[in-house]
């Protein structure tokens, strides 16, 4: 038998319906999960057990007065550390904003807790979601609860470890370049990366801004698609979000994949990526092929330029984004100065660390005179060009399978040198230059037991059409959930 | 391209950024080499078109109405420093004598 922290958010939802436990129990459940797990795991910055109790009461004593309640009541959740919760310290992963305490919540936030789910707490991340393993968190590692001398993944590897931990039956992370995929992968659970445009980021705090893109972290796809149904939509304060109907992101589940096309782009499946990965991706391709979709090779040629173009373009939105940390009005101020120009330099040269510095140095090369048109101008030329191979992809097939990185998690301190650690991003920046929707789920394993992800891209929008080739695929055998 | 100390204070201080001779010195190393990986995009060829609308993309307009969105203290809250409701910096200008 399942113990409660095992079971699936939508077992959660008709649980509580019927009354097997109260929310109060299941938060109390969870809680003492990360009690037990997260001093070794390390994946929460913030815990909230008072706060999340008292939540869990309300839902209870709401239910035991026989309200009509909203389809998340009751039901536990984190946040990544970069979306703001009212009156939660929220820090980014950095000693800038160690002790920032938000005066408002994130769009998502809002929606969530009017839908009843009960805030727990705040997760881990590499430092304003600069990294692909967490390690550049400023306050502390987190493992990989699979295999503890390996890293969850970054940026959201907090997100990741949290579920595949048992922590957390779901968790809202960030995306700019597979920053909620790759995590997902290396953790061995469910990330969707949406269409830009398709959830509001006010609240968010922005890394680069024609990329980042909110998402759940969930154990399974069902569970992925009930939380992004509480999340997308419209939202005045977000000007990018995207004013059309928001469909049932659970609609499709049910449908099988008979005479859908997926095209598997081959220069993808080249020597940069893990000879174990590619059959496990190759191998799921061979199970949608059984469940009777056509598998087609098609080719992407402008991927070979979306690592360099992604790097420029956002680490350029990067340096003008974080410019507004600058120790006046929030964050972290330095002790010592003399002047004006002084507090900004050392605020900042003591609260960022040397990724994000790094970052801001890229941002600030490719964006100054004399470089603008070598780099950024010809980065946004790239961005163009692979939007444009995916439109001609999207002309013979409905969705891409790729895996979702080059290699199952890593040991800690593996990838010291920053280029390798940003080749690990080949496979998941691609559908963020062009603003798809992407889904990160598990497809197999290494020799070693380690989970390989899949990553299945589609057109802007078709997240229903992603989740029910990803519900198929779990129907088939693959991807369930592994337990940490 | 070879990226110097020189090289990276100048982009420190646009930045807002310093950095002590050690750091500097790594730095370099390092930029030279992501700088050498960011300049592959180059050999991209010319995008075919502008993709003609193709995201919908166009201005969004909000009403321009002011609104109060925050009280002063929960601004000020968050401020590491304040004086009488206003948020306290170090002198921008110089003193006249």
């Amino acid at each position: 038998m399942r113990t409660l922290t095992e079971r699936t958010l939508a077992e959660h939802i008709a649980a509580l319906a019927a009354r097997a436990y109260s929310a109060e129990e299941l938060t109390r459940a969870y809680l003492d999960a990360v009690v037990r797990k997260d001093g070794e795991l390390g994946a929460f910055l913030t815990v909230l057990p008072e706060r999340s109790i008292a939540a869990a009461r309300r839902i209870d004593s709401r239910r035991a007065a026989g309200e009509k309640l909203p389809s998340l009541a009751g039901l536990p959740y984190a946040l990544k550390d970069n979306i703001c919760a009212k009156g939660v310290r929220m820090t980014c992963g950095s000693r800038f904003l160690e002790n920032y305490i938000p005066p408002y919540s994130a769009h998502v936030a809002e929606l969530l807790e009017n839908n009843g789910a009960v805030l727990l707490g705040k997760l881990n991340m590499d430092e304003f979601g600069m990294g692909s393993s967490s390690e550049h968190s400023a306050f502390h590692p987190t493992k990989n609860p699979l295999a503890p001398d390996r890293v969850p993944g970054g940026s959201s590897g907090g997100c990741a470890a949290a579920v595949a931990a048992g922590e957390i039956p779901f968790a809202l992370g960030s995306d700019t370049g597979g920053s909620i995929r790759q995590p997902a992968a290396f953790c061995g659970v469910v990330g969707m990366k949406p269409t830009w445009g398709a959830v509001s980021r006010y609240g968010l705090t922005a890394f680069a801004s024609s990329l980042d893109q909110i998402g759940p972290i969930t154990g399974d796809v069902r569970d992925n698609a009930l939380i992004l149904n509480a999340i997308a939509g419209r939202d005045a304060r977000d000007a990018t979000s995207q004013a059309r109907k928001t469909p049932d992101y659970t609609a499709e589940l049910e449908k099988d994949v008979r005479g859908l096309r997926l095209g598997l782009p081959k220069e993808i499946f080249g020597e940069a990526i893990d000879a174990e990965v590619r059959a496990a991706v190759r191998n799921a391709a061979k199970r949608f092929e059984k469940a009777g979709a056509e598998i087609i090779e098609i080719s992407l040629p402008s991927i070979a330029y979306a690592l360099a173009a992604y790097y420029i373009i956002s680490s350029a939105e990067a340096s003008s984004n974080l410019a507004r940390f600058d120790g006046v009005r929030y964050g972290r101020r330095a002790e010592e100065y003399t002047d004006l120009t002084q507090l900004y330099v050392r605020s900042r040269s003591e609260g960022f660390g040397d990724e994000v510095k790094r970052r801001i140095l890229l941002g600030t090369f490719v964006l100054s005179s004399g470089y603008y048109d070598a780099y950024y101008k010809k980065a946004q030329n790239a961005r163009l060009v692979i939007k444009k191979d995916f439109e001609s992809a999207f002309g013979v097939c409905d969705c891409l399978l790729t895996p979702v990185a080059p290699t199952a998690a890593f040991r800690f301190g593996e990838k010291r040198d920053p280029l390798e650690m940003y080749a690990g991003d080949v496979c998941t920046v691609p559908a963020g230059l062009a603003g798809l929707p992407a889904l990160s789920m598990p497809c197999g394993k290494t020799g070693e037991g380690l989970p390989v992800g899949m990553q299945l891209i589609g057109r802007r929008f078709s997240e229903p059409l992603l989740y029910r080739l990803g519900v198929a695929f779990e129907r088939e055998g693959g991807g369930t959930r592994e337990n940490g | 391209m070879k990226i110097t100390e020189r090289d990276v204070e100048k982009l420190a201080r646009l930045a807002m950024l310093e950095f002590d001779e050690k750091e500097k010195r790594t730095l370099a190393e390092e930029m030279e080499r992501i700088i050498a990986f960011a300049q592959t995009v180059a050999a991209t060829g010319e995008a075919r078109e502008e993709p003609a609308d193709e995201l919908g993309d166009r201005n969004v307009w909000r009403a321009d109405d002011p609104e109060i969105a925050f009280s002063r203290d929960e601004m000020l809250a968050a401020a590491p420093s304040s004086e009488d409701g206003f948020i306290a910096v170090p002198r921008a200008l110089a003193k006249e004598d």
